[in-house]
């Protein structure tokens, strides 16, 4: 490799010069690929459960914003976050919590949520976890021991405005 | 020098007619990838969607908390990486290289590829979690499930990667246009609409909520995981030879995507802030409920499966070039200091080096599978990534260092950008380099086994085994013979001419 520049690196001189070789048709893997990912998002939208945002729902929701409001809890403008979200069953709230390969998710998120690639390990925010427990109790108290069971030893933070 | 395609000698000659309809000989095409590919590939690289709601939670606060560790770490990284990679082909090993020589070269790139050891499994069973509570959120907490995603989609990449770099800058920044900014547009637009439409944002929007609220440790806990969050802009350097006019186009590409980056870190995050409070972000399905709860505000809750899917594209567009960026590096410094045995230098007939990926597929879906059956490794899992990011920010201090020297050492050699105060940006990279390094010692909510020392010891031992354990190793070991192409830093430039036609076919 020539010290003076690397503009325009003819291909005899490339760190890796076989990479430059020949012209390759990549079209019929492109095609696969899009033929998948369409497959996959009528799947998803075949397969996603949405939650019913019905009259149980709404009333569900109301319980859930009044028991957030007695702790305190960041509320949302419009009753329709909680209950389009939540449904009548919790939504992916309940079905996420109490087991443990999705402790072990949560701990990643903890870790990488922000977007990093890897881990400095996130500060539990309090209104986040106090949110998910409320939710927890109105909607699938079942799952409530294990939750604060999991949770009972972790230091929270408060920093949100 | 342009190669031209040389017919083998035992073939027929051709029939004249045909010589004279096609007179010129078959020149190659060479596989250049376009500036703006590359910049799609570094914002593919660095950032997801799916940082979104966590942030949401600190409202206004998000803006400051992203602003400045692009300041103090982003806008360092990026620059010097332009700078470094308009001068001298190769990466962030040939960089320190130049600069340091190839022992410590070697430390570089092991601690960039050693970070994604650990990055892979985590990662994809992020993938997994998310399709599961898109399909069925019971296959969420299966470890078989898990498993299966975590395996498959890894060999699926490295299948993809053996295509070639067209292929892997093709998908890598296709996956970030229609997975990171449509997506992100949406977002961004649906919460406008909505502040427009005058209705009151969940989130406190006064001037003072800017600042997020100060809770000591914490807060540089939360501000140092953010700088986090840009690491990663040196790694596409590895491929700029791969551009047209590296000089021109790397440094351009880097620069748009600082842009890019931020608007897609911040912007998003606010608008789901108007919308869903912190009480209701999920920490266990943090993505999925906040996008159902953003987009069933709207009456659109049909749009979350789609998002969840393209987010999900878009990470697996970063991993493809995770998957082909640090190995590339390893492979570069193998080939000619020979620090890796020969088999490890063989490249397949589009010139990737898959027998690197294939190996590291291998120990990726052992780990895959430990993480996936075994609660005590899953639960265990953290720490390991906590360890490979203290080895990651090695290879920042290096690039630092390096970037300064040199600029004392080779102020002559031609630099197709010259990054302004380098200096300065250095030392501020650096320091912040050192500061994420200090805070990764500190033990967070999670460690539940001892107390701070043992902590200490648990990741200094890692990072110190993991880290420049291994490249020691490979120094101790290296062969002379292993060497097949001449060293391009002009140290020790002993050839192998056995071993210079090790393309083949994997």
């Amino acid at each position: 490799m020539p010290a003076e520049a690397i503009s325009n690196i003819p291909v005899g001189e490339h760190p890796i010069p076989e990479r430059h070789a020949f012209h390759h048709d990549n079209r019929p893997l492109m095609m696969i690929i899009a033929a998948l990912v369409l497959s996959l998002l009528v799947v998803s939208l075949i397969a996603f459960d949405q939650p019913n945002n019905n009259s149980a729902a709404k009333a569900k929701a109301v319980k859930l914003e009044a028991l957030m409001r007695r702790e305190g809890l960041p509320l949302p403008t419009s009753l329709s976050v909680f209950s389009s979200s939540l449904g009548t069953n919790g939504g992916v709230v309940c079905a996420a919590s109490g087991y443990n390969l999705t402790d072990a998710i949560l701990n990643q998120q903890n870790s990488a949520a922000s977007g990093a690639k890897t881990g400095s390990v996130l500060p539990i925010e309090k209104a986040v976890l106090n949110g998910q427990l409320a939710i927890i109790q109105v909607y699938c108290p079942a799952k409530e021991a294990a939750f604060i069971k999991h949770f009972g030893g972790y230091k929270l933070y408060d920093l949100t405005p | 020098m342009s190669s031209v395609a040389v017919p083998p000698a035992s073939a027929a000659l051709p029939p004249v007619s045909a010589a004279l309809a096609d007179p010129l000989p078959v020149v190659a095409k060479r596989n250049y990838i376009s500036g703006r590919t590359m910049m799609f590939m570094i914002v593919a690289v660095v950032c997801s969607l799916r940082a979104a709601p966590t942030m949401a939670v600190y409202g206004l606060g998000s803006i400051i908390l992203y602003v400045v560790p692009a300041i103090v770490f982003l806008i360092p990284q990026a620059l010097v990486s332009a700078e470094l990679a308009s001068a001298w082909p190769g990466g962030v090993y040939r960089w320190v290289t130049e600069a340091f020589g190839p022992k410590l070269g070697l430390l570089a790139i092991w601690c960039q590829y050693a970070m994604t050891i650990f990055y892979y499994p985590a990662m994809l069973a992020y993938v997994a979690s998310t399709f599961a509570y898109v399909i069925n959120p019971n296959l969420a907490s299966s470890g078989l499930f898990t498993a299966i995603v975590i395996v498959t989609v890894y060999w699926l990449a490295v299948v993809v990667s053996g295509r070639g770099m067209k292929a892997v800058s093709g998908l890598s920044s296709a996956g970030a246009i229609i997975g990171t900014i449509l997506p992100g547009i949406v977002l961004v637009g649906m919460g406008a609409a909505y502040l427009i439409g005058g209705n009151a944002s969940a989130a406190p929007l006064h001037v003072h909520d800017l600042l997020p609220a100060w809770a000591g440790i914490a807060s540089l806990v939360l501000i140092v995981n953010n700088f986090l969050s840009y690491s990663g802009m040196e790694m596409n350097a590895v491929h700029v030879s791969e551009l047209k006019d590296p000089k021109r186009e790397f440094p351009k590409a880097m620069i748009a995507s600082i842009g890019i980056i931020m608007l897609v870190f911040i912007l998003p995050a606010l608008a789901v802030s108007f919308i869903v409070p912190a009480s209701d972000v999920s920490l266990t399905a943090g993505v999925m409920q906040a996008f159902t709860s953003f987009f069933g505000y709207f009456g659109v809750s049909f749009f979350v499966s789609p998002v969840a899917i393209l987010i999900i594209l878009a990470m697996l567009g970063g991993m493809l070039a995770w998957l082909a960026g640090p190995s590339t590096g390893l492979l570069l410094i193998g080939r000619e200091q020979g620090f890796i045995p020969p088999y490890f230098q063989k490249l397949n007939k589009r010139g990737m080096q898959m027998n690197i990926m294939i190996w590291q597929g291998v120990v990726t879906s052992i780990i895959a599978c430990l993480y996936a059956f075994i609660p005590a490794v899953s639960n265990a899992y953290w720490i390991f990534e906590v360890m490979t990011t203290q080895i990651y920010l090695i290879v920042y201090v290096l690039m630092f260092t390096a970037a300064v020297k040199l600029r004392r050492d080779q102020p002559d050699r031609p630099r197709g950008y010259i990054t302004p105060a380098l200096t300065w940006l250095c030392g501020m990279g650096f320091v912040s380099t050192i500061g994420a390094f200090v805070i990764g010692f500190v033990p967070p909510s999670q460690f539940h086994s001892g107390g701070t020392l043992v902590y200490i010891l648990l990741v200094a031992g890692g990072v110190g085994i993991m880290g420049p354990g291994v490249p020691m190793l490979l120094d101790r070991y290296k062969k002379p013979h292993w060497k097949t192409t001449a060293s391009s830093t002009g140290t020790d430039v002993r050839v192998a001419t056995t071993i210079t036609t090790s393309t083949e076919a994997v």
